[in-house]
């Protein structure tokens, strides 16, 4: 009984939670539509100067520069970070597995994980900018230049006279 | 024409179309391909390096790579081996242990000058221990590290360098009476006797 009414009372509280807060839309650059708490789009800080700045909430925000995929994901991101509490010690280890599950999904997919790191960076999402950035600086910490190289398919493209540099560098470092 | 021809034709012209646009996709982006990140985020993964021989790695893959070294060579690479020449006597003074901004250094030399330097290269600021090596010796500490921020809070303290107070600091190095520890206890200290130890001013 007592949990039954204490079950009814947080659903209450979660519908006054809800309508107290405005739906926000966000258009991808394919002109899909997606519709998120204000909460979760506040992670945003572009599009929270904008809300801020009385922009047109109703109408809601174009990004012209972030696609369908990349958006879903940023959004899965914004949601977790932007509707959930991080009061308690539980809550915040729940949205550190969150972030290690996030990430590591990501880190499968590298071209994804640039995506997702450019749409953080231009939405201004913090906490995401530092999980992807750094998860990116992971995969190169520790390893040689060559290991970099095929870890990010990045061609070999130094001349002679930039081998003579590092040479140098290295003898000084 | 006969019209079924003509729509056979459209429907092998429609097949051979698709059939390009699924290779287009599948060949749209045959590696991770790093260029899809602008310069200016490059730099900020580069940034989170936090070690000059990663840095100088970094800088040693590609022409892209190399021209952001100008950005961070001379801020990082540079302060790194320059960072510790505001200490007094620099040369007698080993590191001993870092974490985030703060760096100890013990001085091997045995005396009454002898102990622990906290200090933060970040702000050139400095601060000597109050408890010197030989008070530790003489009371069995093997070793003492920085302390991670959670257990800083449960000794009243935090990391990293307070100028709020004239006289003291909170800052706190913890002294563990124990062998030095594995690097798996120093990340998940067990529970053992600490002596948070004020550090006094020195300048």
């Amino acid at each position: 009984m007592a949990t039954g009414s204490g079950a009814a009372a947080a659903a209450a509280d979660a519908e006054e939670k809800e309508s107290g807060s405005r739906m926000i839309t966000l258009t991808s650059n394919e002109g899909k539509a997606f519709v998120v708490t204000e909460a979760s789009a506040r992670q945003s800080a572009t599009i929270r100067s904008m809300v801020d700045d009385g922009g047109c909430v109703d109408k809601g925000f174009p990004l012209p520069n972030v696609d369908s995929k990349t958006l879903a994901r940023v959004i899965q991101y914004c949601d977790e970070h932007g509707n959930k509490e991080a009061h308690t010690v539980d809550e915040r280890a729940a949205l550190a597995k969150f972030d290690k599950d996030f990430i590591a999904e990501l880190d499968a997919d590298k071209a994804f994980l640039y995506d997702v790191t450019m749409a953080a960076n231009y939405l201004h999402i913090q906490g995401l900018f530092a999980l992807t950035t750094q998860c990116i600086a992971d995969t190169i910490k520790g390893k040689t230049p060559e290991e970099i190289r095929t870890a990010f398919g990045i061609e070999y493209d130094l001349t002679a006279q930039d081998e003579e540099e590092i040479k140098e560098e290295d003898t000084h470092a | 024409m006969d019209p079924r021809m003509s729509s056979r034709k459209n429907r092998s012209t429609a097949a051979r179309r698709k059939k390009t646009v699924l290779l287009l996709l599948a060949t749209a982006r045959p590696t991770c391909v790093v260029d899809d990140i602008s310069d200016e985020v490059l730099e900020l993964v580069l940034l989170r390096l936090h070690s000059p021989a990663c840095l100088i790695r970094a800088a040693s893959v590609c022409k892209r790579w190399r021209s952001h070294r100008v950005g961070f060579r001379p801020a990082l690479v540079y302060s790194c081996r320059r960072s510790l020449d505001f200490f007094p006597d620099t040369a007698s003074w080993t590191i001993a242990d870092s974490r985030g901004s703060l760096l100890r250094s013990s001085s091997p030399r045995r005396g009454p000058d002898d102990g622990l330097i906290v200090c933060e290269p970040l702000t050139r600021r400095y601060q000597m221990a109050a408890v010197p090596t030989s008070e530790m010796r003489r009371r069995g500490i093997l070793g003492a590290f920085l302390a991670d921020g959670d257990e800083l809070a449960v000794a009243g303290g935090r990391i990293g360098m307070s100028s709020t107070q004239a006289t003291g600091s909170t800052a706190c190095c913890t002294l563990y009476k124990q062998n030095p520890p594995s690097f798996a206890e120093l990340l998940n200290p067990p529970p053992i006797k600490f002596l948070p130890c004020r550090l006094l001013i020195l300048d």
